[in-house]
């Protein structure tokens, strides 16, 4: 096996422009698998221009190998990512494992995941001079599958700033200290004199991919306090059919489907209500 | 592929493949066996190293992002003043039966206090999330952590 | 409640922290080889045909073929082999092993070796077993006990209630940090075997047979052991079997360091049952009678299967007094990887269906369950379930009011039911006993433990003895015992891990036999020595049983136990309505262990029993698929970790016992049982349901809960 490691990005998108060669940042996945199925492995976590985190007028701007503590200890990050970071594996995964990794991996239990579909994050992909940016919701195509194209690299990920007011995350797994999560629920929401402006929520765990779906959300536009019961449960039976998690040896498709709903149905019921009736 | 790093402030040079585990090249080294093996999937934490003085699994740690960068063992943390606080503690409250974890508790409890010197029970119990106990049940552990971080750190 | 005693911190503590302790896998052998083996991925099938690839110089495979002596692990019984020869009997089996310097190049081979399997028909449950006749017994076994004085048949009355409900436990994994691992070379003929093991002497044994050598050619040495409960009991005689079989044939040494996954695959596991319990309340609530069947399943080989077994049925009783009881009992052959011994060693099964059965059994009465259990309580003077005669004080009564107290138990049964918020909270209690050392006449009969102590210049003394460390603080305490019998230093009383060509078999380091049994012969000896005027001195102690047990192996009837260990535990839980997760939050914990030696040694053993037995009844999942154990590596076998862990209380009763060290019993294995009967209990009380089985895990709590 031959392995990269280029002194700059450029050197780093060049090697990954003429070769065939897979790109590493945090290891965490990759170390647990087969790794000689590989032939040429191109590092990337050495790179300051890949770790760098900026805040600017639009959102945050992440390298795509900084890693999940540096992300969580980023001043502009908001409250609902270092939630997330914060039920994410151990510290120990954390002070190595990037945003990108976990995008790249599409794992369908992926902690990060569900964040940046209701954020809007788009990655930024470079091929040698030359970048495109996607929004995440159509990067991840599959469990395991990205649009990532041969000879591209994920250089950064955008998170859009957001306003949100009402945060709710909540990852189901099988014990508290580090657990791969079983399925995973966010729900972010705007509220403007007790009602709902804009609501964004994402299931993880639950399905090939990530379940966002804004025709849903948009039931909650304007819902008031007082509604929001019967919007929600109306919104869960819409989000039923979608949901369609798997049997494996850490839960049941049962167990998925059946929690994802009843926490659905609390957050955006209950909590979502209590939140409005506070002025 | 080459690579040439810090180990507990020595320098090590190695011609290895770019996966080997950093795991690996420690243990392989004479007198460093304190880093152990306990799952080689990063979920116990009996294999933890400072890497730049950051906690790591180093069983997931591969050898092509090594170059330049310094690592430090149980070997190098215990001739620190604050290895001495932590071995008198873990001691004192029962932190230590079989031993196997000991060496992973003793490096993320390091990386802990320095960041947190005085740091409350929920801050221990994540801080040592990636590390597995199997003897102790983490009672005796964390009760000698937050013991430990009463102590006013002596410089060296 | 006895004083804080501590010996002062462990002696072994400073080696291990600084990670200067060396264990197998530590130990620079240069030469070793290491070795790979070929598992057998279904669960039952002829090997019909096995070609290896050309293998390069200095690697060499080794299988049934190459076992000099007799191709089979010596347990019990001999029926364990080391190599299968025409069939495999599990997924996880070792077919063969190829060894060779280079282990990266061994699993490369092993994937090129072609072996035709023809499938055969595979049982991999409780009930398959049970259905597939008697070829699928281990051993069978009843007990018929009639208290004295007891009058009237088996029959329910027409007033009467009878009772019957199955209730179920899964498999389990000891997880040691430290996984297996073993060390064997010819050394000037003879055959040298170090690894990480709790019975030095049973390994000897084991490879007597494998190797037709006679036990004074061989040499087996213990390393510094990362863990056992049990799991290096038994398993450690197959592993020492290959080494040896490979030395053997190499020439060379050979180092097996067993891979996680291959621990997880290969070792044994704790026993999984199905236990039925059917009894008769006549109208006041009392029991008149009760039946109890016990299934275990004891994977594909016996191994301890029918030690498991028996010690299960003599804890079908609980701690309660019932005036007839009979039990049906049998050990399970599938093709699953063999159960073993593990910390409880069949007690937790028993224990966690009669608590749950009792508790159900007071609900059904609308009564609390702590109150009906209370008035059932054995008592000094009572006779046990085999009909032996409980000689030492009962203290369950005084430990269940210091938990209550404690807890709060009483106000917090009444108060959660109506509790409306987020979390449900639950309280439940559990009351529990072990039996300490082995069963009935194990000790006289089969062990005959052996100690001596040495004295030599300086008034230093060693003790030389077989019982091992393996986190449970055997080198702190029994220098302790003898170091304050003799009135001098722990630090002049010498204990090196056991090697068998130095040290008398002092019997295995099981059944929480360690402190009572040897600790007692050491403090006999130590009694001796100290009357030696001679500087240098040795003695030699052999054990004799209490002159009071009798005991028949052949009925089961007498005192199975020189003496019990008892426990009480209250747990409180919240759960999680919407996820039915279960968040244990405060143990309460209350032991009767005779005398703690040290109590912080104990304390810690305790609080770590109790954590160990969290994770049997909540997260520790080995649910069978495909023909084997789903949960494969660790982040599917999930144990508690730091953020999962409840408060937890440890005191103790102090009930001296008068042929323990100091008065000390066994305590090794008592705090796991408590843990899982209090957990289910509580939940039951959270969500107002009834559960029958462990692991409690959310996806069974959410199909239960309407």
């Amino acid at each position: 096996m031959k392995g990269h490691r280029p002194p700059t990005l450029a050197g780093a998108l060049h090697i990954r422009g003429e070769r065939e060669v897979l790109p590493v940042a945090g290891a965490t996945d990759l170390m647990v698998g087969d790794p000689a199925v590989h032939e040429e492995v191109l590092f990337l976590d050495h790179l300051r221009e890949l770790r760098e985190i900026t805040g600017t007028d639009h959102g945050m701007e992440i390298g795509a190998a900084a890693t999940l503590s540096q992300l969580s200890a980023a001043p502009a990050a908001p409250d609902a990512l270092k939630a997330v970071i914060s039920e994410f594996a151990s510290p120990a995964i954390r002070n190595r494992a990037t945003i990108a990794g976990n995008i790249c991996n599409a794992s369908p239990a992926a902690d990060l995941l569900p964040f940046l579909y209701l954020s809007d994050a788009h990655v930024v992909l470079a091929r040698n001079a030359e970048d495109r940016e996607i929004p995440v919701s159509q990067f991840v195509t599959g469990p395991g599958t990205t649009l990532l194209q041969p000879h591209e690299l994920v250089t950064r990920v955008i998170i859009p700033s957001s306003s949100w007011d009402f945060t709710f995350y909540r990852k189901v797994a099988s014990r508290r200290s580090n657990s791969l999560s079983k399925l995973s629920l966010q729900i972010c929401a705007k509220c403007t004199s007790g009602r709902v402006e804009r609501i964004a929520v994402a299931f993880g765990g639950v399905a090939p991919t990530v379940v966002r779906v804004p025709e849903i959300e948009q039931f909650f536009v304007h819902a008031g306090r007082k509604e929001l019961a019967a919007i929600a449960a109306e919104a869960a039976a819409s989000y039923g059919p979608l949901i369609v998690p798997i049997d494996d040896q850490r839960s049941t498709a049962r167990y998925r489907k059946h929690t994802a709903l009843a926490l659905f149905r609390h957050a955006a019921g209950n909590l979502l209500a209590r939140h409005l009736e506070t002025p | 592929m080459k690579v040439t790093f810090q180990v507990n402030g020595t320098t090590v040079s190695v011609e290895t493949e770019p996966l080997t585990r950093l795991l690996d090249i420690l243990r392989a080294q004479p007198g460093l066996t304190g880093t152990k093996e306990g799952c080689g999937e990063g979920e116990c934490g009996a294999c933890a190293v400072l890497l730049n003085g950051e906690v790591v699994n180093s069983c997931l740690l591969p050898a092509g992002s090594l170059e330049g960068a310094s690592v430090t063992t149980i070997e190098g943390l215990r001739d620190t003043a604050r290895y001495s606080t932590l071995e008198d503690s873990f001691g004192r409250h029962g932190g230590v039966q079989c031993g196997f974890c000991t060496p992973g508790f003793m490096i993320a409890s390091a990386a802990l206090l320095r960041e947190n010197p005085s740091p409350a029970d929920a801050a221990i119990r994540v801080a040592l999330s990636g590390n597995l106990c199997r003897c102790t049940g983490y009672t005796g552990i964390i009760e000698a952590v937050k013991s430990a971080g009463r102590i006013p750190e002596k410089k060296q | 409640m006895s004083a804080r005693s501590s010996a002062g911190p462990r002696v072994d503590a400073r080696e291990k922290t600084s990670g200067r302790a060396l264990y197998l896998a530590d130990i620079p052998v240069p030469d070793a080889l290491s070795v790979r083996f070929l598992l057998s991925p279904l669960a039952h099938a002829r090997i019909r045909s096995l070609i290896l690839p050309h293998l390069p110089p200095g690697i060499i495979s080794v299988d049934a073929r190459d076992v000099p002596g007799k191709n089979a692990v010596s347990m019990i019984k001999e029926n364990w082999p080391l190599f299968p020869e025409q069939e495999v009997s599990y997924v996880g089996q070792p077919v063969l092993l190829l060894a060779g310097p280079d282990p990266a190049l061994l699993s490369q081979l092993l994937g090129q070796i072609v072996v035709e399997y023809q499938e055969l028909p595979a049982v991999t449950s409780i009930s398959e077993a049970d259905a597939s006749g008697p070829d699928h017994v281990f051993a069978r076994y009843h007990l018929d006990f009639k208290a004295q004085n007891q009058q009237g048949g088996q029959h329910a009355k027409q007033d009467e209630l009878v009772f019957e409900e199955t209730f179920a436990t899964g498999a389990q994994e000891h997880l040691y940090l430290e996984p297996q691992a073993v060390l064997a070379q010819v050394l000037d003929g003879r055959l040298e075997v170090t690894g990480s093991m709790q019975c030095p002497f049973y390994v000897r044994k084991a490879l007597t047979t494998i190797t037709g050598w006679d036990a004074g050619r061989i040499r087996v040495i213990q390393s510094v052991t990362g863990g056992g409960f049990g799991g290096k009991e038994d398993f450690p005689s197959v592993l020492a079997g290959y080494a040896a079989v490979t030395a053997i044939k190499a020439g060379k040494p050979v180092r097996i360091v067993l891979q996680r996954r291959e621990d997880l695959a290969m070792t044994t596991k704790r026993h999984p049952s199905r236990i039925t319990y059917r009894t008769t309340l006549d109208r006041a609530g009392n029991i008149r009678f009760a039946r109890a069947e016990i299934l275990t399943d004891g994977g594909a080989f016996e191994g301890l299967s029918s030690t498991v077994l028996q010690r299960a049925m003599f804890s079908a009783a609980g701690v309660y007094r019932i005036p007839r009881m009979r039990v049906a009992a049998r050990a399970l052959r599938t093709n699953l990887v063999p159960s073993g011994a593990f910390r409880g060693f069949g007690s937790p099964q028993a224990f966690f269906a009669m608590e749950m059965h009792m508790s159900h059994l007071a609900r059904s009465r609308r009564e609390n369950p702590l109150a009906f259990k209370k008035r059932f309580l054995l008592r000094r003077g009572d006779q046990t379930i085999t009909g032996g005669l409980l000689r030492d004080p009962v203290k369950l009564e005084e430990m269940i009011e210091t938990a209550a107290a404690a807890s709060d138990y009483h106000d917090k049964y009444k108060r959660f039911p109506q509790e409306r918020g987020e979390l449900r909270r639950g309280i439940g209690v559990s009351l529990f006993s072990h039996g300490c050392g082995f069963t009935g006449s194990g000790e006289r009969d089969i062990i005959k433990a052996r100690v001596r102590l040495r004295r030599t210049a300086g008034n230093r003394v060693e003790i030389l003895a077989a019982s091992v460390e393996m986190g449970q603080g055997t080198l702190t305490v029994l220098r302790t015992i003898v170091a304050r019998t003799l009135c001098i230093p722990v630090s002049r009383v010498v204990f090196s891990n056991p090697d068998t060509d130095h040290v008398p078999d002092s019997g295995p380091t099981v059944a929480s036999r360690t402190v009572m049994v040897v600790g007692a012969l050491l403090q006999r000896a130590a009694r001796r020595l100290k009357e030696l005027p001679e500087e240098e001195a040795e003695v030699e102690e052999e054990y004799t049983q209490p002159p009071e047990m009798a005991w028949d192996q052949e009925t089961f009837t007498g005192d199975a136990y020189p003496a019990f260990s008892w426990g009480v535990n209250i747990v409180e839980v919240e759960v999680d309505p919407l996820t039915f997760e279960v968040f244990p939050r405060h143990v309460w914990a209350v032991y009767d262990v005779g005398e703690a030696i040290d109590e912080e040694l104990v304390r810690a053993q305790c609080e770590g029993g109790i954590v160990q037995g969290l994770g049997y009844a909540l997260t520790e999942v080995l649910e069978v698929g495909n023909g084997r154990y789903l949960q494969g590596s660790l982040t599917d076998y999930v144990i508690p970790g730091s953020r999962d862990i409840p408060e937890i209380d440890v005191s103790f009763v102090s009930n001296p016992y008068a042929y323990g060290p100091f008065g000390a019993k066994g305590a090794g294995e008592l705090p796991f049982t408590g843990p899982a009967p209090a957990v289910a209990d509580a939940v039951e009380h959270a969500l107002g349901i009834r559960v029958d089985r462990i692991p409690l895990r959310p996806e069974y709590l959410e199909a239960k809960t309407p």
